[in-house]
């Protein structure tokens, strides 16, 4: 065996480097729920769970307005979600879906409509939708604000939820 | 299965399985396709029981036929890894070279483009660890010829590696 030969060989899973083109999970995960293989996390949007969310949006500002909150009422507000997340687009996402399964797992009983899941659907998960000529990190600052946001959402939901 | 567990299953294997199609195929677009389709087999159908090297070598076996039949598929005109066959250039072997300037990536770079199939044997018996008979029965060229154009590949890569200006 040549000397290039051997050096392949023993090199050969550092050959392995290549990468799948960005946002490849994704799209794992959406075939993986077209087949049935695990529950489907994804939900239909309809008018009627569009309706509910918009009506306690609009019961929350009204609280808000009308109640003069206590210091231990609502209180979660731009909450760092990302400071563990890797700086990466794909880093931000993982770490907004670990935080929205959580808060799924948390509400599951008392969010019987799935509002919550209304809130942060997306037919196409922004993070797909950022054109390539952005950097990592103007994509990582536009993912933050965009999921952040909707954490900040469910978590307001969440504090409604439990009042 | 949880979703989680599919995810972490995912994670662990899919830059192997992904690699093995992308050599083969030369298309990353062809090659996420089929590292997926072969997770989600393994999660679907695939063999209970196995032990992590048992699961590799199972996707590993998988993503191979996978790919070549895509490639089968894609050059129905018979000539799948007929054309080395007629491939009169045969260089004598060249020169050794030295290993201690190569990286890995330069070489599955450089072996990747090398023309099929070439590159597919190449990759399956230096990269997969593959013996020729296993060779013969995934691509059903037979084993004289394998020896032929893994020699003549051999000899190719160590034209293509030579004349590689060194990135460091």
């Amino acid at each position: 065996m040549s000397d290039l030969e051997k050096y392949i060989k023993e090199n050969s899973r550092r050959m392995d480097a290549a990468e799948p083109a960005s946002g490849h999970e994704l799209r794992f995960l959406e075939k993986l729920d077209e087949s049935g293989l695990v529950e489907k996390k994804t939900v239909v949007v309809n008018w009627r769970r569009i309706a509910i969310a918009v009506a306690c949006a609009a019961a929350v500002i009204a609280g808000v307005i009308m109640i003069k909150p206590s210091a231990d009422s609502i209180h979660v507000v731009h909450k760092d979600w990302f400071a563990n997340a890797e700086k990466t687009p794909e880093g931000v996402y993982e770490a907004y879906y670990e935080h929205f399964q959580k808060d799924c797992q948390e509400a599951s009983e008392l969010d019987a409509d799935g509002v919550m899941e209304d809130i942060t659907n997306e037919s196409i998960p922004l993070l797909d939708q950022l054109p390539d000529e952005l950097s990592d990190a103007e994509k990582v600052a536009i993912l933050e604000e965009h999921y952040g946001t909707l954490l900040d959402a469910v978590a307001q939901y969440k504090e409604v939820l439990a009042q | 299965m949880t979703r989680e567990e599919a995810t972490a299953f995912y994670r662990k294997h899919y830059r192997r399985v992904y690699n093995i199609s992308l050599r083969i195929t030369g298309s990353s677009a062809d090659a996420e396709e089929i590292m997926q389709d072969t997770i989600l087999k393994y999660l679907a159908k695939g063999p209970e029981g196995l032990n992590e090297l048992q699961i590799s070598a199972w996707l590993a076996r998988t993503a191979i036929n996978k790919s070549l039949d895509l490639l089968r598929s894609k050059k129905r005109d018979a000539a799948f890894l007929q054309e080395a066959a007629l491939d009169a250039d045969e260089a004598d072997a060249p020169e050794e070279v030295n290993t201690e300037t190569l990286t890995p990536e330069d070489v599955a770079k450089e072996i990747n483009q090398l023309k099929e199939p070439y590159n597919i044997v190449l990759s399956l018996v230096l990269i997969e660890g593959l013996d020729y008979g296993e060779v013969s029965d995934y691509t059903g060229i037979t084993q004289g010829n394998l020896r032929c154009y893994y020699s003549r590949g051999l000899a190719k890569l160590r034209e293509a590696l030579k004349r590689k200006p060194l990135n460091r």
